[in-house]
């Protein structure tokens, strides 16, 4: 059990909050974001990273094993495969071979309409989340996977579908929330088309509260998105939806939110331990990477 | 709308600066100054093109069309291009004497037809070069838009020696690190927020300059017209 740290004289500065993240980091996180905190704080190669990715593949091409925390089982998974991508997104690592066989194992389970599921039936039977559970349609998934394989400046056959799949979802008069506009939001940040995005970037306006959040149904009690999860880069397209005023605040929520392991937490159901535990050392990476990008750290 | 800016989509966000619309151009000309930026730019009519870092400033005529462009980080132009960028410094040349193999994209972008499309086949073809910038030449320009700075003393906070400096330099922008030096101050000249309120002299000291008399030897060798000129325009164009 955590709680919130109180300000200390020194539990503000940049080089403590590094420290403590650092000790969160040996203390709990897994090898993989481990090896990514080194790529990130010291400069260190980017090799140990994709070492670290490899166990996680399958003779598929395609990723499991808990890559994604929310999906326990060891047969390759979309969610799992959308994570891979984005470890190699972050260390730059676009001409690396796990690029396109991941593009290429995405491929070859995607539906007829180009989609993928947002889990595959091999998930049956393992541990998972509640709200992982094995349908045959296609998921917001596909957005963010192409939105990563864009953003690796990767060409495919699939990639072309998958984005055809997701400018028809996004132009369709249907009104999106919840996770749809965080995924929604990841491809329209990376598709390299930019009078079209900037122009579906403005219709998920009106899925965005006044206090620039996104409520998730069906969540736990009060669970929303927010505005550094939709938006989490500065300089991308997705920042026309958010006020200077409403980053900064969100910068200040996500600042006062390391808890005093050094860590942070996330906002969606706790449900296994393990689970528990990955997420965490995800989101306190993702933390540092977006205080860093927007000079609080 | 005349000149309009989109943020560059994730995966350019490290060699790519902004993507432009430009409609000025349709029946005006427009003087373009020094900004240590490579441009591959399609004028309306015609296959893309590569306008390589000016070191003065240039006139463009009238196209007839809008026009678009993908800008170019400084430091990352050698890497994008595939040759240095002091290859191309000054000049406009058609696309596929810089990418020999980019024959298909450069018919599509010369047929597209609107700049929205044009846009698209440009970006896209930048990422997929799936490049980095050199990052010492990035540092180097980082530190020299924010303050001035001699280049020897440059060279030894980034740990590299004069020459290597110089090499890298000018390969990944096209420019000589003097040079960007040079554009970087004038840059600074023109983003002042409280210049309005200032007299020359003082913007002139503000940005680096050592004398207004300095200033105006240099900003016009840059931009060919007189500072108050100058800085009139950028204000017209920024509004």
């Amino acid at each position: 059990m955590t709680t919130r740290t109180t300000t200390t004289p020194t539990g503000t500065s940049g080089e403590s909050r590094i420290d403590s993240a650092r000790q969160f980091m040996e203390g709990t996180a897994r090898v993989l974001e481990r090896r990514q905190l080194e790529v990130f704080l010291d400069d260190a190669p980017v090799e140990p990273v994709l070492d670290a990715l490899r166990p996680y593949r399958n003779p598929d091409g395609g990723f499991g094993h808990a890559l994604e925390p929310d999906v326990r089982c060891p047969g390759s998974q979309p969610s799992a495969a959308l994570t891979a991508l984005g470890v190699l997104a972050e260390i730059g690592a676009t001409n690396d071979p796990m690029v396109t066989a991941t593009a290429d194992w995405v491929a070859s389970v995607a539906r007829s309409d180009s989609g993928v599921a947002q889990v595959l039936p091999s998930a049956l039977g393992h541990p998972r989340t509640p709200w992982m559970e094995p349908k045959d349609e296609s998921s917001f998934l596909t957005f963010a996977i192409a939105g990563r394989l864009h953003q690796l400046g990767v060409e495919h056959p699939w990639l072309d579908a998958a984005t055809a799949w997701s400018w028809r979802e996004l132009e369709s008069q249907k009104e999106a929330g919840g996770y749809t506009v965080v995924f929604g939001l990841q491809f329209l940040d990376a598709v390299p088309d930019p009078d079209r995005a900037a122009a579906a970037i403005d219709r998920l306006r009106p899925a965005i509260r006044p206090d620039g959040t996104v409520p998730v149904p069906g969540g736990i009690e009060g669970e929303h998105i927010k505005p550094l999860e939709l938006s989490p880069r500065p300089e991308t397209p997705s920042r026309a939806l958010f006020t200077p005023a409403q980053i900064d605040a969100d910068l200040e929520r996500l600042e006062s939110e390391q808890l005093d392991d050094g860590g942070w937490d996330f906002h969606f159901l706790h449900w296994m331990p393990a689970q528990s535990t990955e997420w965490r050392g995800i989101v306190t990476l993702d933390a540092l990477h977006i205080l860093r990008e927007h000079g609080r750290l | 709308m005349s000149y309009r800016e989109f943020r560059a989509p994730t995966g350019l966000l490290p060699v790519v600066a902004c993507l432009w619309r430009n409609d000025t151009l349709v029946d005006g000309t427009e003087r373009v100054v020094p900004d240590g930026c490579v441009d591959l730019v399609w004028l309306g009519d015609g296959p893309p093109l590569v306008v390589g870092p000016d070191t003065g400033p240039v006139v463009w005529e009238p196209t007839g069309v809008p026009t678009c462009g993908v800008r170019l980080r400084q430091g990352a132009a050698g890497n994008v291009l595939g040759l240095p960028a002091s290859a191309v410094r000054d000049l406009q040349v058609p696309l596929t004497e810089v990418w020999p193999e980019a024959g298909a994209l450069s018919e599509q972008v010369a047929t597209a037809g609107d700049t929205a499309e044009c846009l698209r086949l440009l970006a896209g073809a930048v990422l997929h070069r799936r490049v980095t910038p050199d990052p010492l030449a990035t540092e180097a320009a980082r530190r020299l838009a924010d303050r001035e700075i001699r280049v020897a003393d440059l060279a030894a906070e980034l740990g590299v020696g004069e020459r290597q400096l110089h090499r890298r330099v000018t390969a990944a922008v096209g420019y000589a690190p003097k040079t960007l030096a040079r554009v970087a101050r004038l840059r600074r000249l023109i983003g002042a927020d409280e210049a309005p309120t200032m007299s020359l002299a003082d913007q002139a000291l503000a940005a680096g300059y050592a004398s207004q008399a300095h200033m105006t030897d240099e900003v016009h060798r840059l931009t060919g017209v007189t500072p108050v000129r100058f800085l009139e325009d950028v204000r017209l164009t920024a509004a």
